[in-house]
C-alpha cells in the first residue's frame, strides 16, 4: 500500500538528461547564480557565525580576542541562557502538542463532507495571511488589560469578574504567547494535515466499517499510521520554526514580564545586537542550531525514516 | 459514518457542525475585532465595561491619515503630534514593503528557475547532495547568519537600503522557489521533451519553449508564497532598516509602539489593518494556489 506522503522524487525512476562532453558542465552552469546566492548569504555566514563564536566581541571590532570555547564555558554557566532554554523548550512542547493535536483536529473536520465547508476552509486560511508583526501587534491589543476585548468578552459573559493582566504574570504571558503564535501558525499544519488526509484510501475504511470498527477505531488503526511521515513533517518544520521565534515576542512582550517570555531568539537578538556581544552572541546562535539539528534528527530516528527533505 | 438519521449519524453531524462554527469564529474574529477596531471612533475603542461590539459611527479618518502621510485637515483630529511621525512614514514603508517584496519575489524566481531545471531534468555528480543541501539551509535560524550579513551589509554601504533587504531575502526565498518548482517539473511528462531534442531545441529551448509555457500555475504559485514570506518578514526589516528609505511595513508597525510613547490602538489597529490587507485579499482570492504551494512540498500524493 502506498503511503500517504513519499518521500520527494529524489529517488523517482524518470530518467533525467545524462549530457556528455563538456556539455556534462551545463547542469551546473544552471545551479551557478542559486549556488553563488546559498552560498554567499548562508553557507559562508554559517561558517563565519562559528569563527565569530571563537572570539571575545568578534572581529569586526578592533581589539577583539581569540578566546577558543570560552564563549560556549559561559553559555554553559550561564542562568539566563538556562533560563531562556527553558522557556524555549516549553514554548515549542506547547506549540507542538497545539499543532498536533488542533492541526489534525481541524484537518479531521475538513476532510468532513458538510455544508459551509469551503467557507471554513477559507476562514482557516485567514490567520496565516496576517503579517507576524501585525499578529503580534493585534493580540497585544485583544489581551489589553484595561479595554482588551478578551477581558471584555470574558466579563460580559460572566466568566471572570475583574479584568486579567494577561501578560502581567510570567507563567500566563508565556502561554497566551503561545495561544498568540499558534493562531497563525496553525493553519500551514491544517493545510499539510489535510492534503495528507485527503489522499489516504476510501477502500480501508469502508472495510473497516464492515469489519464494525467505529470512526475512533479507524482513526487509532488506519489514519494515524498511515499519517506517521506527514506527522514527521509536521513536527520536523513545526519545531523548526518555533525555535526561531522572535518577532512575535519583539512586539507581543518584549521577553517580559521578569524574562518569562524571552525565548533564545530573543535572548541572542539582545546580547548580539542591544548588547553588542557579537562573539557570544554568535557561541549562542550556533548553540541554537545545534539544538534544533539535535531535535530535528531525533524524530527521525524516533520515527525510524530516512531524512525528508524540508 | 453511520447511516442517515441514525442516532450516531445525528451526533455526528451536531459535532461536525458546532466545531465548524467554533474554527471558523476563532479564526475570523480576531481579524474582524482589528478591523472593527481601525474603523472605531475613540469612544468605542476605549470602553469599560464594554458595552457595544461594532462601532456606532465607523470613521476613515485614521485610514485617510496613513495614506495620505498624515497631512489631510480631518486628520489633525485624530493624530496626536507623536503620531505624526509614524503617519507619514506609513506610506513610504508600505512602498518600501511593495518594491522589496517584489523585486526579491522576482529575483528569487529567475535565479531559482534554472536550479529547478537542472535537478529536475539532469543527471549529474553531486546532484542529490546539492539538492539537500539547499534544502538543508531551511533549517538553519535566521540569526546564526546575522552577524556576518549585518558586517557584509555594513560593508557595502547598504544599511538602511532597500537593497540590502531585497537580497538578503533571496537566502529564504531560493530553497522555496527551487523546492516547489523542482517538484513541479518532475510531475511533467518528458516525451515532448524528447521530441524537442529530437528536432534539435537547446536544452534551454526546451525550459523556455516548453516547460515555462505549461509552468504558468506553478510560477503563479511561488510567485504568491515568496511575495508573501518577503511581505511577512520582520528580523532583517529590524536589522538593516532604519528610516523610511527602507523601512518595511513590519518594521514600521513595530514602532508604533516602541518610538512613539504611549500605545494608541486605533493607529496600530488601522496600520496592522492596512499591512494586512493584500496578504487576506491575496489568500482569499487566489486560495488553490496557496494551498498546493504550501502542501505540495510537504506531501506528496
Amino acid at each position: 500500500m502506498a503511503h500517504a506522503v513519499e518521500v520527494p522524487p529524489d529517488s523517482t525512476s524518470r530518467a533525467r538528461w545524462k549530457l556528455p562532453g563538456l556539455d556534462a558542465l551545463f547542469p551546473y552552469l544552471l545551479l551557478a547564480p542559486s549556488l553563488l546566492v546559498i552560498v554567499g548569504l548562508v553557507v559562508y555566514p554559517a561558517i563565519d557565525t562559528a569563527y565569530v563564536s571563537l572570539f571575545q566581541t568578534g572581529p569586526m571590532f578592533p581589539g577583539s580576542t581569540f578566546v577558543g570555547i570560552e564563549n560556549y564555558l559561559k553559555i554553559a554557566a550561564s542562568q539566563s541562557f538556562r533560563h531562556s532554554l527553558f522557556v524555549t523548550l516549553y514554548f515549542v512542547a506547547a506549540s507542538l502538542v497545539i499543532t498536533v493535536v488542533l492541526g489534525l483536529g481541524v484537518a479531521l473536520l475538513l476532510n468532513e463532507e458538510f455544508y459551509g465547508r469551503s467557507i471554513v476552509r477559507a476562514a482557516v486560511i485567514l490567520p496565516w495571511a496576517i503579517p507576524e508583526i501585525v499578529n503580534g501587534m493585534m493580540w497585544l491589543w485583544i489581551y489589553d488589560p484595561n479595554y482588551g476585548i478578551l477581558n471584555g468578552i470574558l466579563e460580559y459573559l460572566g466568566i471572570i469578574d475583574r479584568y486579567v493582566h494577561w501578560l502581567g504574570s510570567p507563567f500566563l504571558a508565556l502561554n497566551m504567547l503561545v495561544l498568540a503564535d499558534s493562531w497563525k501558525q496553525l493553519p500551514l499544519y491544517i493545510l499539510i494535515f489535510l492534503a495528507a488526509l485527503q489522499t489516504l484510501p476510501r477502500e480501508i475504511y469502508e472495510q473497516a466499517k464492515v469489519d464494525g470498527a467505529n470512526s475512533i477505531q479507524s482513526f487509532f488503526a488506519i489514519t494515524l499510521p498511515l499519517l506517521r511521515a506527514t506527522l514527521l513533517v509536521v513536527l520536523a518544520l513545526r519545531t523548526i520554526f518555533a525555535f526561531r521565534t522572535f518577532g512575535i515576542v519583539y512586539v507581543l512582550t518584549g521577553g517580559g514580564p521578569a524574562d518569562a517570555t524571552k525565548i533564545l531568539g530573543y535572548h541572542i537578538y539582545e546580547e548580539t545586537f542591544a548588547f553588542l556581544q557579537f562573539g557570544y552572541g554568535a557561541a549562542l546562535s550556533v548553540s541554537l542550531t545545534a539544538l534544533v539539528a539535535l531535535v530535528v534528527l531525533g524524530y527521525f530516528w524516533l520515527l525510524g525514516r530516512r531524512p525528508v527533505q524540508l | 459514518m453511520a447511516l442517515p438519521r441514525s442516532p450516531g449519524y445525528i451526533i455526528n453531524r451536531i459535532i461536525v457542525y458546532v466545531s465548524a462554527v467554533v474554527v471558523t469564529l476563532v479564526c475570523v474574529l480576531p481579524y474582524l475585532w482589528l478591523v472593527i477596531s481601525a474603523l472605531s471612533q475613540e469612544k468605542d475603542l476605549y470602553q469599560r465595561p464594554r458595552t457595544t461590539w461594532l462601532p456606532s459611527d465607523p470613521t476613515f479618518d485614521r485610514v485617510m491619515a496613513l495614506l495620505t502621510g498624515g497631512e489631510s485637515d480631518a486628520t489633525t483630529i485624530v493624530i496626536g503630534p507623536s503620531m505624526s511621525r509614524a503617519a507619514r512614514e506609513f506610506l513610504a514603508a508600505f512602498w518600501n514593503s511593495l518594491v522589496v517584496a517584489s523585486t526579491t519575489t522576482a529575483a528569487a524566481i529567475l535565479i531559482g528557475l534554472f536550479a529547478a531545471y537542472a535537478f529536475s531534468r539532469f543527471r549529474f555528480p553531486g546532484r542529490s547532495v546539492l539538492f539537500g543541501a539547499v534544502m538543508v539551509t531551511r533549517m538553519l535560524p535566521p540569526i546564526s547568519l546575522a552577524i556576518p550579513l549585518y558586517v557584509m551589509m555594513v560593508g557595502l554601504g547598504l544599511m538602511d537600503n532597500k537593497l540590502a533587504l531585497i537580497i538578503t531575502y533571496n537566502f529564504f526565498l531560493l530553497p522555496v522557489v527551487i523546492w516547489i518548482m523542482s517538484n513541479y517539473f518532475d510531475s511533467i511528462p518528458k516525451e515532448l521533451e524528447e521530441a524537442a531534442r529530437v528536432d534539435g531545441c537547446s536544452y534551454l529551448g526546451i525550459l523556455f519553449r516548453i516547460i515555462l509555457p505549461i509552468s504558468k500555475p506553478v510560477i503563479a504559485t511561488v510567485a504568491i508564497i515568496a511575495f508573501l514570506m518577503a511581505w511577512d518578514e520582520f528580523f532583517f526589516a529590524l536589522l538593516f532598516t532604519q528610516t523610511s528609505a527602507s523601512k518595511t511595513l513590519p518594521k514600521a508597525i513595530s514602532e508604533f509602539s516602541t518610538q512613539f510613547g504611549g500605545m494608541d490602538y486605533g493607529m496600530v489597529a488601522t496600520g496592522g489593518m492596512l499591512a494586512s490587507m493584500i496578504p487576506v485579499v491575496i489568500a482569499l482570492v487566489l486560495q488553490k494556489y496557496i494551498v498546493s504551494g504550501l502542501t505540495g512540498g510537504a506531501v506528496k500524493g
